[in-house]
């Protein structure tokens, strides 16, 4: 367990003019911890990288790094490595000269200078290359170069802005995993934003959510995934289904009864839902079975709208009469076989049900594949301006 | 595609290399003709040359006439060249890295000069040198090219500082640059070509301007546009061609430069 804080925010806001873009952030990030700041664009992520940074200073509130106050240093004296989503090299420097800008700008000799340059290649994977300049290197290449930039100096704090954002798939795997290695051989503390959920799942130690300006939740990957705090985590982070539900029952355990589908179930809950009548019942898609009968579980009866095979599994849609639609993510063999139109019967054993606090509306939503997962959102609010 | 299609799309294609040729040709005879007029021997202008030679060249540079207005011309091209970019240059940094109030009204006031009609406003010009008596003198010259002068240099060095994204200054100031440090060893290094053509550019602008000098600069000032339009008065004199050669060589050589000083 970590005790000893890298990076701290107390009550930190920014407004640009009437738009409230970060709402009164508290987060604490400790010492070597990889966290990933999560959010759809607009939630406010990128102020708060830039807060941190420097580039533009806070409304109200303040930014300790390993206990020290830089809310109002400037970007130089934080001492904060940095890393863009479209790499910023220097483009009329050599790999050398970019990776060294940093120490020269901190007064280091020259041949300790030297020396660093070439342990930093090394580590990020570019021995030799660094008599070349950005344009003569592929795009892994360049991220890996600004990598190496903002770690040379041995920042106390590394800042990444969607670093992998301008990469292919297959790319952003690999980039993946070796941004891993290197965060386990430096142990540098690592603020890292993103709006691709699959990456803040496979790169953090801890994720926190953003949204419309602050922090909805902050957990590990795997709490947030199967026991989410909230409706937006659920949707947002774990892409679950959404069945609207009423509370019966709380008890202090942590296990809540609900009215759901003119059923009684049991289903945990991951926040204080004392007061809340309406509830939302969360769904994996891969909770969903095929099947009927058990009185600990939930029983769905349901239309198949589509079926879509996705290699190891099924991914079927089904439409709930007078309630929604539903994503299941089935086996093989239970949903090669399915027919668009037929009627099935569907279980979520009760141990998979977990219920989050409801506003009024009612209306269910379907569990989002990972990939189209909150792409279509209006632009960063604070990248104009 | 069936055949005929084919073949129309041939004679098409033949049709519109014609074509091009042809807006070449009617463009570049004037040009060749001066080229090839200019080393003949003759006293008057006669196409085709009966003798080739260095006459115009030779007789050009004897003549204090005209030496002294290609001096003339160069010691207001280059002052004017200078006063644009140091104006336009600091211009075009508070149009794109601050937020200076009414940038973009700002930017089309540094444009305007472009849309201005050239004379008209040479006799507003006129009308107030004649009031703080400097008409004819080199500076109210000067003062009055680098207006026409300012536009390339926002133009140029404005797209070449757009060209540089501001992530760099950021990421400098994040790696220990000051902000200035960020923006003089970044941002101005790197626009530093697209200054290089403008200033090449304004040059020209100056070195090429008819209207002005006319009106603001009075009977002595006698740049070589001037001396030009003076001579041809008196009659065509066929050194004319030799410099016009001269003139398209270090316009050509010049506008290469500024072409190349872009890419890099």
């Amino acid at each position: 367990m970590r005790t000893v804080v890298g990076l701290q925010l107390k009550g930190l806001a920014k407004s640009y003019g009437p738009v409230e873009a970060v709402k009164g952030v508290d987060l604490t990030v400790y010492d070597g911890e990889f966290l990933t700041l999560l959010g759809p664009s607009g939630s406010g992520k990128t102020t708060i990288l830039r807060l941190i940074a420097g580039f533009t200073l806070p409304t109200a509130g303040q930014i300790l790094i390993q206990g020290r106050d830089v809310s109002q240093m400037t970007p130089a004296e934080r001492g904060i490595g940095m890393v863009f989503q479209h790499y910023a090299l220097f483009p009329h420097m050599t790999v050398a000269e970019n990776i060294s800008y940093g120490l020269k700008m901190r007064g280091w000799p020259a041949q300790k200078r030297e020396t660093r340059v070439r342990e930093m290649a090394d580590l990020v994977g570019l021995h030799g290359m660094d008599k070349r300049l950005p344009r003569e290197l592929s795009g892994g290449q360049q991220q890996r170069v600004a990598l190496a930039r903002a770690l040379a100096f041995e920042p106390a704090l590394l800042l990444m802005d969607e670093p992998l954002g301008a990469l292919d798939r297959e790319l952003r795997i690999r980039m993946a995993a070796e941004l891993r290695r290197i965060h386990r051989e430096l142990g540098t503390t690592v603020v890292y934003v993103t709006h691709d959920r699959e990456e803040a799942m496979t790169l953090a130690d801890r994720v926190a959510i953003m949204h419309q300006g602050l922090i909805d939740a902050v957990g590990s990957p795997h709490d947030l995934f199967s026991v989410p705090p909230t409706r937006f985590v659920a949707s947002f982070f774990g892409g679950h289904n959404l069945l609207p539900a009423q509370l019966t029952t709380q008890s202090p355990n942590g296990h809540v009864r609900v009215q759901c589908l003119g059923q009684d179930v049991e289903a945990t809950s991951g926040s204080d839902l004392t007061g809340t009548g309406n509830v939302w019942v969360v769904i994996p898609a891969q909770a969903v079975k095929l099947g009927h009968g058990s009185a600990t579980g939930l029983n769905i009866d349901a239309t198949v709208v589509e079926t879509l095979y996705v290699g190891g599994s099924v991914q079927v849609t089904c439409e709930i009469a007078g309630v929604g639609r539903l994503l299941a993510n089935l086996p093989v063999e239970d949903g090669l076989g399915l027919e668009v139109g037929s009627k099935i019967q569907l279980l979520v054993k009760s141990a998979d049900l977990v219920a989050v606090a409801r506003e009024a509306d009612s209306t269910a939503i379907a569990a989002q594949p990972a990939a189209s997962a909150a792409t279509e959102e209006v632009d960063d609010l604070a990248k104009d301006i | 595609m069936n055949a005929p299609q084919i073949a129309l799309s041939a004679v098409l294609r033949w049709l519109s290399f014609a074509f091009v040729l042809l807006l070449i040709l009617f463009l570049f005879i004037p040009v060749i003709i001066i080229v090839i007029l200019s080393f003949s021997n003759a006293t008057v202008l006669q196409f085709p040359p009966e003798q080739f030679g260095l006459r115009q060249y030779v007789a050009f540079a004897q003549s204090q006439y005209w030496t002294s207005s290609v001096i003339k011309s160069l010691s207001i091209a280059f002052p004017t060249a200078l006063v644009a970019t140091l104006v336009g240059m600091p211009a075009v940094f508070a149009f794109n890295r601050t937020r200076l109030p009414f940038r973009e009204g700002l930017e089309l006031a540094g444009l305007t000069p472009f849309l201005l009609p050239g004379v008209a406003y040479a006799v507003a010009l006129y009308a107030m040198y004649a009031q703080f008596h400097i008409v004819g003198t080199t500076v109210g010259l000067i003062l009055a090219d680098s207006v026409i002068a300012l536009p390339f240099v926002v133009v140029i060095v404005g797209a070449g500082i757009k060209r540089v994204p501001q992530d760099l200054e950021l990421v400098a100031m994040s790696l220990g640059a000051s902000r200035a440090r960020a923006l003089i060893g970044i941002t101005f290094r790197l626009t530093l070509p697209a200054i290089g053509a403008a200033f090449v550019l304004a040059f020209l602008a100056a070195f090429d301007e008819a209207t002005f000098v006319n009106f603001v600069g009075g009977p002595d000032l006698v740049t070589l546009p001037k001396a030009i339009f003076d001579s041809l008065r008196l009659g065509v004199d066929p050194l004319i061609t030799g410099i016009a050669t001269i003139l398209m060589v270090i316009t050509g050589m010049a506008m290469t430069a500024a072409v190349w000083l872009r890419r890099t």
